[in-house]
């Protein structure tokens, strides 16, 4: 089955203001990363910031064009679309942000700001799918005359769901979408997009630092370090077994709100480096207990490791004969 | 209420305090009657969601609250001194020697127009009056080294010369090192950092504990650092104090139902593939507080109108080591 969607080789370089005379520097954000999401399907994208995460979620969007590399949806080359194309494009695929309140014309009250795409893609009967919209995401129909101050955080997220399924996309990239509240809020959002994938088929792009989250909503997750996919497979597989020494890493620096199962006893070594001057190699080796003279010269690729499970890395075997696709 | 503060061995008591914001809406009640006690060398963590007063519990232990706060009423004795009757210049000398502090953002933490030597020097010769002058570079770097941070030839950078992670570990050193405290306050301490340098710095943190004999108050809204770090759990709901109990009683057997019902709705790694009971409504308004208990509206135990008129105390309740300010504990 074609993937709904589908990168390949897309990098993104920001340029960034030098020192006086100096040569501009380059901050390579996404670097040749490719990823396929097939359709129905829920990816969460974990990394730490700097990862690029957020930037190959708004790169799929087009919402900056890429430096490099294509963006296919269904099959199609979508990359550099304008004009009618993107504008139907941009109807299939839609965002929910990380904070509401940012995201949202503050002027506006909820009803315009669910019903803002409506209007601009001319869709009849705007007010009753309004409504609808409210409903799907658990509000009453009294919050269409209030403005975002007078709502909490957890329930203008729900606005910012709302206006985002107002077109009915089939694909949803939600970036950090409860970073910004409090736990108990927090589990409400969670639940509601669990639930609207299942009711509308939804396809998901879940952003997150958050692994724990990712673990509730999504069946296959991408790891990023510095701009680059270092691990993609089975959510229940990597949480089980991570193949690649920073997933490891990662997973084992999650606190649990155990006390009988503390986990932090020893901490990752180093920082992130900056996605200005990456490392030579594997940007990881430099913090890689298993790093191998080769991974400083290297950057190892992305292959198959084992059925569905792909990583980029030196230290662990390749799967061997089926190796392609 | 008295709960056993009298113990000789205290470090600090706290009894009653409530400090209230002034705002163009009214009063805000952000922090009312709370008292606690902890033993020297204890991990506390003070958990709450946003809003609940944790972090102007802080504040007002210190005597940091600005305008338009004010702590109303209250005691806060520290080995036995009421710190909130001390005069400016004492307080001062005890906040950084005895009592230290670490906040959520190392980066407006320091003065960005000062290097990160001349701010270390500075609090060496306020709170260690034993190191002479002409040492404080070695001592410096010797702090620096014990937080993970070779500083030969840096002490002369500034903060935006370090990384996040980097900042909070000078921080650590400034709070731990410089003085020698025997409380440290640390406020949101890893918020702001990635979660692989967030264990670092949980790590480093009861590392020097543990070698200094420090106690430590854990402001968070994350229970998970507080299951990691702290002996300890003081659970914070709209201003006021609802659970105290050691942290393998409150994780495994909550008693008050906020407590329980937040972690219910808590994710868990890794997932339990169990849906998350979100607590149903939104945190009330501290302008005007209800009479009762603040939790009832959201509470699946509650109980009627006893819950809307009467504010319960901390009640024993579960085992020994805990207590939980519900009426169901009558």
């Amino acid at each position: 089955m074609t993937p709904l969607v589908r990168v390949e080789a897309l990098s993104q370089h920001f340029r960034m203001r030098g020192p006086l005379f100096g040569p501009r520097r380059v901050v390579h954000a996404l670097d040749e990363v490719d990823l396929e999401i097939e359709r129905g399907e829920a990816v969460g994208l974990i990394g730490e910031s700097g990862s690029g995460k957020t930037t190959l979620g708004r790169t799929i969007l087009q919402l900056y064009p890429p430096t490099s590399g294509r963006i296919y949806v269904d099959g199609q080359d979508v990359t550099g679309a304008r004009g009618t194309t993107l504008r139907a494009l941009r109807r299939r695929m839609q965002m929910v942000f990380q904070n509401p309140y940012s995201a949202v014309n503050r002027r506006k009250n909820i009803g315009e700001i669910i019903s803002e795409p409506l209007r601009v893609y001319g869709v009849a009967n705007s007010r009753v799918r309004t409504r609808e919209l409210l409903d799907l995401v658990g509000l009453p129909a009294a919050f269409l005359s209030r403005y975002p101050h007078e709502v909490s955080g957890g329930q203008l997220q729900r606005v910012g769901i709302a206006r985002a399924l107002a077109l009915e996309p089939d694909f949803i990239i939600a970036d950090e979408p409860t970073a910004s509240l409090d736990v108990s809020i927090r589990a409400q959002v969670i639940n509601l997009l669990a639930d609207l994938r299942v009711r509308l088929g939804l396809t998901l792009l879940f952003i997150s630092h958050d692994l724990s989250i990712v673990s509730y909503l999504c069946e296959r997750v991408a790891v990023m370090y510095l701009g680059k996919i270092i691990e993609v497979g089975p959510k229940a597989q990597i949480e089980r077994e991570p193949l690649h020494p920073y997933t490891r890493a990662l997973l084992g620096a999650i606190p649990t709100p155990d006390p009988r199962q503390r986990r932090l006893k020893s901490a990752p070594l180093g920082e992130i480096p900056s996605a200005v001057q990456r490392p030579s190699g594997c940007y990881y080796h430099p913090r890689c207990p298993l790093a191998m003279p080769v991974c400083a010269s290297e950057y190892p690729p992305l292959e198959l490791k084992a059925s569905g499970r792909w990583a980029a890395c030196h230290a662990v075997p390749a799967l061997e004969s089926e190796g392609e696709h | 209420m008295q709960n056993g503060t009298d113990r000789p061995g205290t470090l600090l008591d706290v009894r009653g305090l409530t400090t209230r914001f002034a705002t163009d809406r009214g009063l805000v009640h952000a922090v009312e009657d709370i008292s606690f006690t902890i033993q020297p060398g204890e991990a506390v963590g003070l958990v709450g969601e946003s809003g609940s007063g944790k972090s102007t519990v802080l504040r007002s232990l210190l005597g940091l609250v600005k305008p338009p706060g004010r702590v109303v009423s209250g005691e806060v004795f520290f080995r036995g001194r009421d710190l909130r009757a001390l005069p400016d210049d004492e307080l001062r000398r005890i906040r950084g020697g005895q009592i230290s502090l670490i906040f959520q953002d190392p980066v407006n933490a320091l003065n960005p127009s000062l290097t990160i030597g001349d701010q270390l020097r500075r609090m060496l010769r306020l709170h260690r009056a034993t190191v002479p002058p002409d040492g404080f570079d070695r001592e410096i770097m010797r702090m620096l080294a014990r937080v993970g941070i070779d500083a030969t030839g840096k002490l002369n950078g500034y903060a935006f010369n370090y990384s996040q992670g980097q900042l909070q570990r000078i921080m650590i050193a400034a709070a731990c090192l410089a003085g020698t405290p025997s409380l440290l306050l640390a406020d949101e301490p890893t918020t702001s950092l990635d979660v692989t340098i967030e264990a670092q710095v949980l790590q480093l943190l009861r590392d020097l504990r543990q070698e200094l004999g420090l106690a430590l108050v854990l402001v968070t809204h994350n229970l998970a650092l507080v299951s990691e770090l702290c002996d300890r759990v003081l659970v914070m709901y709209a201003g006021r104090l609802v659970e105290d109990g050691d942290v393998y009683s409150v994780f495994e057997a909550p008693q008050h139902p906020y407590t329980r019902q937040l972690l219910r709705a808590l994710p868990r790694f890794p997932a339990s593939g169990e849906r998350l009971e979100a607590i149903t409504g939104s945190v009330p308004d501290l302008v005007s507080p209800s009479p009762g208990c603040s939790f009832a509206p959201r509470c699946e135990q509650y109980l009627g109108t006893v819950c809307d008129t009467k504010v319960p105390p901390l009640f024993d309740a579960g085992n020994a080591h805990q207590r939980a300010a519900c009426h169901l504990y009558t």
